[in-house]
């Protein structure tokens, strides 16, 4: 109980420190721009116009949010070595993985955060465009579903979240921690792509034949792909709860892990 | 202090000088290689695969993205006269390279309307790239199972460019299936179906959207009356094939083959007009006129 009050102060104290960075407001701005952004770039196109509007509000989520765990979440992660804030943290008595796990939940809550703000202004432009156009509303277009692929890639920002502190714990340089945590984010994405080009395709080239090597990999990286869910929000498409539970579960016992690598692997750093 | 300023305006005017040289060289450079240069290349020349992985997340968007970069290519483009004046001028398409593009564009977005319109807009008609657009429409409609406009281009292009009647009209018909198509593709598919020789197909496949439809549906009893046509047609031709087979010769007229008592009575035509047979054997339930017309199929 004690343990989970100190998790839960230094999440509300990295969250503060998110929001006296003033993210949230550029945050803020940035969605009004995109507001705006939707509105103009969709009227270049004369089919599907409901799809572009879903399609950008969700991607300009997407896109913020990893700006947003690359830069600011590295930079409080890298603020606490620089600045020296990290002994005074750890000679007290809260342990490693409290430290690590605060700062984790604490960085989720202001991507939650700027996820929610920039979902509602996306919701916002897109319901306006949906209005403004109605013939080219998707059939079985769903908010329901448009909410959920927003869940989908604030998990999405999590995973990769949980690979920066992962990254974090044991690269000498925040610089290095923050290419470290770019490239598993690219890997990451194209893990399904990868996977299936090796495993349908027998003609892969130098990978041809490496299908357990390529299916190893993808248990280790995160497949980001999967959480991929604005083309079906942008189409209708329905995707079922089961897979949305199941993403759920996903990315909380992948992050839960890289955590607890994490927390090994910053016990082995040396930190002055 | 003013040997200073002049030094300063000397090595400012040098620069400037230098900068606008440059600026303009480069300038005219690329303008004289742009008309050179017809071939276009970008993005779109990368492997589907790697496209997919630059793509990343944002596949959406770059679809978005190619097929503004189509539309760009294809646009008309103005040129400034000499008298100030604008005026268009007849830009030199580079095809294979737009096709490219839609392609690329499909590869990241199957789903998107604008690759498919555009394409079918442009590829069949000034390309002469049938087979591609048709590739590209067929990839539409297998990922677009709520929308009936891939397959009515696919059928349009069948029967308009390949002309094929038959593909057209199972297309077209293929297209009624789908939620919320308009009520003339039913009649036109099994119109064009029977026409191209498919009148069993025309019969089965209107027969199945019936047996899906309420029959308080706009259009509902239009098919009934087209069902009924084509059964008629089906009639006349299995009794034209026995005609065919015991004497061994097409029958000139119905009036001939119905005297070859082959056929007791001419079926009933819910259109209340009279079969016509043409020279070529072709039943119609439409065209009680159709010997006398210099009727020819693919151009009705």
């Amino acid at each position: 109980m004690q343990a989970l009050r100190k998790i839960w102060f230094l999440a509300l104290s990295t969250c503060t420190e998110g929001i006296r960075h003033r993210a949230l407001w550029a945050i803020v701005c940035m969605a009004a721009l995109l507001t705006m952004a939707n509105l103009g770039v969709t009227t270049l196109y004369s089919w599907d116009l409901g799809k572009v509007s879903v399609e950008f509000g969700l991607s300009a989520v997407a896109f913020t949010g990893l700006l947003l765990v690359f830069f600011l979440g590295m930079k409080i992660l890298a603020d606490d070595l620089e600045r020296s804030r990290i002994f005074m943290l750890l000679s007290r008595p809260v342990s490693i993985w409290q430290y690590l796990t605060g700062k984790f939940i604490g960085l989720a809550m202001i991507l939650l955060l700027a996820t929610i703000i920039l979902g509602l202004s996306a919701a916002l432009s897109m319901r306006y465009v949906l209005w403004l156009y109605a013939a080219f509303v998707p059939p079985d277009f769903s908010w329901l579903t448009c909410v959920m692929a927003l869940v989908c890639q604030w998990l999405s920002l999590v995973v990769v979240l949980a690979l920066s502190v992962l990254c974090f714990s044991f690269a000498r340089q925040p610089f290095v921690a923050l290419l470290l945590a770019v490239s598993s984010y690219l890997v990451g994405q194209n893990m399904e792509l990868l996977r299936r080009v090796v495993v349908e395709n027998p003609q892969a080239g130098a990978l041809a034949g490496q299908e357990q090597l390529v299916v190893a990999l993808s248990w280790i990286f995160p497949n980001l792909s999967l959480f991929d869910k604005k083309y079906e929000a942008a189409y209708g498409m329905a995707f079922s709860g089961q897979e949305f539970v199941l993403l759920c579960l996903y990315a909380i016992s992948y992050s839960a892990l890289l955590l607890y690598l994490a927390t090994l692997l910053f016990r082995r750093k040396e930190l002055a | 202090m003013s040997r200073r300023l002049a030094t300063h305006l000397l090595v400012g005017l040098v620069l400037l000088g230098f900068y606008a040289a440059s600026y303009s060289a480069l300038l005219q450079q690329r303008a004289t290689a742009k008309q050179v240069r017809h071939q276009i290349s970008g993005l779109w020349d990368l492997p589907p695969v790697v496209l997919l992985a630059l793509a990343g997340e944002f596949k959406g968007l770059m679809a978005d993205y190619l097929t503004l970069e189509a539309g760009a290519q294809l646009g008309a483009e103005i040129a400034r006269t000499p008298e100030g004046k604008y005026r268009t001028v007849k830009k030199q398409y580079d095809w294979p390279a737009i096709h490219r593009i839609f392609m690329a564009s499909q590869v990241l977005d199957p789903s998107f309307a604008q690759t498919f319109i555009l394409a079918q807009g442009w590829l069949p008609w000034d390309a002469n790239m049938l087979p591609e657009t048709q590739e590209i429409l067929r990839i539409a409609a297998s990922n677009r199972p709520w929308d009936w406009q891939p397959l009515h281009f696919m059928g349009f292009n069948s029967y308009y460019f390949l002309n094929q009647p038959g593909a057209a009209g199972k297309l077209f018909l293929e297209a009624a299936k789908t939620p919320h198509a308009p009520p003339f593709l039913p009649i036109l598919g099994a119109r064009l179906a029977q026409r191209g020789g498919e009148t069993e197909t025309a019969i089965i496949i209107i027969k199945s959207m019936l047996a899906d439809k309420n029959p308080e549906e706009p259009g509902y009893p239009d098919m009934v009356d087209r069902l009924h046509a084509l059964e008629g047609v089906q009639v006349i031709e299995q009794a034209a094939l026995r005609y065919e087979k015991a004497l061994g010769r097409k029958p000139s007229s119905l009036t001939e083959l119905s005297a070859s008592g082959l056929l007791a009575a001419l079926p009933p035509n819910p259109y209340n007009l009279d079969y016509c047979m043409d020279r070529d054997g072709v039943i119609y339930f439409d065209k009680p006129n159709c010997r006398d017309s210099m009727f020819s199929g693919a151009n009705q």
